[in-house]
């Protein structure tokens, strides 16, 4: 019997990591395929990259989506932390209120968001480019980055502050050599997070791009309305090993602190 | 002869409308263990973290050591507090977090590294400086906060509830050991708990908190024999409560007339008769008899109890039930009727002064 569940659970574990993981594989394969179409694979070649880099469109939308991640990601997780601890420590009226708010922005479909930044950019007579997409992103990233520092804050972050305060330390030391450590792991998963959703934003982007300032998605978009050519593959394998090298040194980063300890 | 380190002068806390701290006046000597003893929620993290400045006071004033520092920063404060749940830093070592206030004070490398050494020693920490705070049981975070406390040389620490989390053996050598630690390095105490035992066994003074104000302040032998008020006597240990009239006075004894006629003779002190009054009597203080004698009074035992070094007997006596404690009850049996009689000395009669 018990022999049997462990079969059966073994069997459901494998059953969802093909069907999250074939897609992906497919997709990469078929980066490296001789043939234009995706159906059948004639033979292993790197052309479609090589191709790739000689495309001055796709180099330049890749830079765009680049240099729009880097700032976003570093702005939005500036905010969103100095946000996330001023909300966590100052009492005000109606803060309650303000914490269900921020939930809004996660929740509500992309599609409004962006209608909604593109009718601000209007009334704001700005010019759509790479500033309004960088501001678009910038904000849908805070208040996943609030959310995600948010969570590494509570109850006992506050005791341990207020130990500190006890032992001599200013408010800006407290600040510094304890929340700051403290709230490390969620600021960096917020900044990892709010990085690859920018690297991947389509409808957002759609609604605050001008012309010049195409993004990568955006021009992936563009091309498989002619279907999906081994080009796209090449460029989509990129973009997935760019956010698998991401999350790696994230990964690597917070491990290190774990193995330190256990080495300890 | 003692000096006030600390003072709390009509002290006033309050949240919103909620007056948590009335008025409230302490004096702390220096080198004394006091404990603020108190039901939970009467008030005593609030007036600990006014000491230490965590927490601003609504009105009055905290001087320590002759300074008033009611408007000083917890960091410019010369106190320090053990935390309920120890408060230590998770992300630093054992060395690291005993270190931490001497770096705030910038205290020079060669002393604040013997400090520490002391501090670990002291404790009985040592070989435990690289460890990490969760790498550690109960008892050796507790060791951690003490000596994170005491190593920056104040004259006063406060501890709230700092035993409260540890297992009952834990505890009882912790209470002993910080007894040590307090002499040893004669620093003054100021220890918060709810815990009667704790307060009775530890401290050189206790002060009863009620409500926000300060019920009785004295020593735990006084605080037990000589309650001042009705919630002191019930709050620390047993005690039987009965309220009646003086119905006799002569020149040196009076009679105290409690309900389901129990007449009490007890010494006279400027009684009047038919005034009321309140008597405690604890349960070791009877006399208890299977035979009728003078002046004793008739119950029946509703309740036999056997608590290993003691036995506890609750006595019908018509109405009143009364709770007694004897070393030992093999006469007596549930049902079997008693003859009770309480020594005047043993009388405690609330409302009298200079006691
Ligand atoms: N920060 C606060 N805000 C509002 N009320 C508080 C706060 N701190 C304590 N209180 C209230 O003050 C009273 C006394 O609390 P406390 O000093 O913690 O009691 P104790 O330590 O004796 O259990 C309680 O009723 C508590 O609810
Ligand atoms: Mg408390």
């Amino acid at each position: 019997m018990e022999h049997k569940n462990k079969f059966l659970r073994n069997l459901f574990i494998i059953l969802v990591f093909i069907f999250l993981y074939l897609p992906i594989a497919v997709l990469v394969i078929y980066s490296f395929n001789k043939a234009k179409t995706n159906i059948v694979f004639t033979g292993f070649t790197t052309k479609w990259y090589t191709e790739l880099f000689k495309n001055r469109d796709l180099l330049e939308a890749f830079i765009n989506t680049i240099i729009i991640a880097v700032t976003s990601t570093v702005t939005s997780t500036v905010i969103g932390t100095t946000a996330a601890v001023g909300l966590y420590k100052y009492k005000f009226l109606g803060k309650n209120f303000v914490n269900k708010l921020l939930y809004i922005p996660i929740i509500i479909p992309e599609i409004v968001l962006g209608i909604a930044l593109l009718s601000v950019y209007t009334l704001m007579n700005l010019n759509l480019g790479m500033f309004t997409l960088i501001l678009s992103h910038i904000a849908f990233s805070i208040p996943f980055v609030i959310t995600s520092v948010r969570s590494t804050l509570s109850d006992t972050t506050k005791k341990i502050e207020e130990a500190a305060e006890d032992l001599g330390a200013s408010k800006f030391k407290v600040f510094k050599e304890i929340t700051l450590p403290l709230i490390r792991p969620g600021v960096i998963s917020g900044a990892t997070l709010a990085f690859t959703l920018s690297m991947d934003d389509v409808v957002i982007s759609y609604f605050t791009a001008g012309p010049g300032s195409n993004t990568l998605p955006l021009k992936i978009y563009s091309m498989i309305k002619t279907g999906i050519t081994p080009d796209v593959n090449a460029l989509t394998s990129l973009m997935l090993l760019t956010v698998i090298i991401i999350l790696t040194i994230s990964i690597i980063y917070q491990s290190r602190k774990i193995r330190k300890k256990v080495v300890a | 002869m003692k000096r006030v380190l600390v003072e709390l002068k009509n002290l006033s806390k309050k949240f919103g409308k909620e007056h948590v701290i009335k008025d409230l006046n302490l004096d702390i000597y220096e080198g004394e263990f006091l404990t603020l003893l108190g039901p939970s929620g009467c008030g005593k993290t609030t007036i600990l973290r006014m000491i230490s400045g965590l927490e601003k006071v609504t009105s009055g004033k905290v001087i320590i050591d002759g300074k008033d520092v009611t408007d000083i920063v917890p960091a410019k404060r010369e106190v320090n507090t053990i935390f309920q749940n120890f408060a230590l830093f998770p992300h630093m070592t054992v060395w690291d977090n005993i270190d931490f206030g001497l770096k705030m004070h910038k205290v020079p490398r060669t002393e604040a590294d013997k400090r520490i050494k002391d501090a670990i020693n002291l404790v009985k920490l040592k070989g435990f400086e690289n460890r990490k705070p969760d790498e550690l049981s109960g008892g050796q975070q507790q060791r951690v906060a003490i000596a994170r406390g005491i190593v920056l040389n104040h004259k006063v620490l406060l501890l709230d509830e700092s035993l409260a989390s540890l297992d009952l053996k834990l505890k009882r050598e912790m209470q002993i050991e910080l007894k040590k630690i307090q002499k040893q390095l004669g620093i003054t105490f100021i220890y918060v708990t709810h815990d009667q035992d704790e307060a009775l066994t530890m401290s050189d003074r206790i002060a009863i908190i009620n409500n926000g104000t300060v019920e009785q302040i004295d020593t735990p032998e006084n605080i037990y024999r000589k309650p001042h008020t009705k919630f002191v006597a019930d709050f620390i240990g047993e005690a039987n409560i009965l309220t009646g009239k003086i119905t006799k006075v002569s020149e040196n004894e009076a009679v105290v007339s409690l309900p389901d006629n129990m007449d009490l003779t007890i010494d006279n002190k400027n009684y009047q008769v038919g005034e009321e009054k309140t008597v405690v009597i604890r349960p070791e203080c009877f006399d208890i008899s299977s035979i009728e004698s003078l002046d004793s009074f008739k119950g029946v035992v509703k309740e036999y109890i056997y608590d290993g070094m003691i036995t506890k007997l609750i006595v019908q006596k018509d109405n009143t039930e009364l709770r007694i404690n004897l070393m030992d009850a093999s006469s007596f049996k549930e049902g079997s009727d008693v003859y009770l009689k309480v020594p005047k000395k043993y009388i405690i009669v609330l409302g009298d002064k200079n006691e």
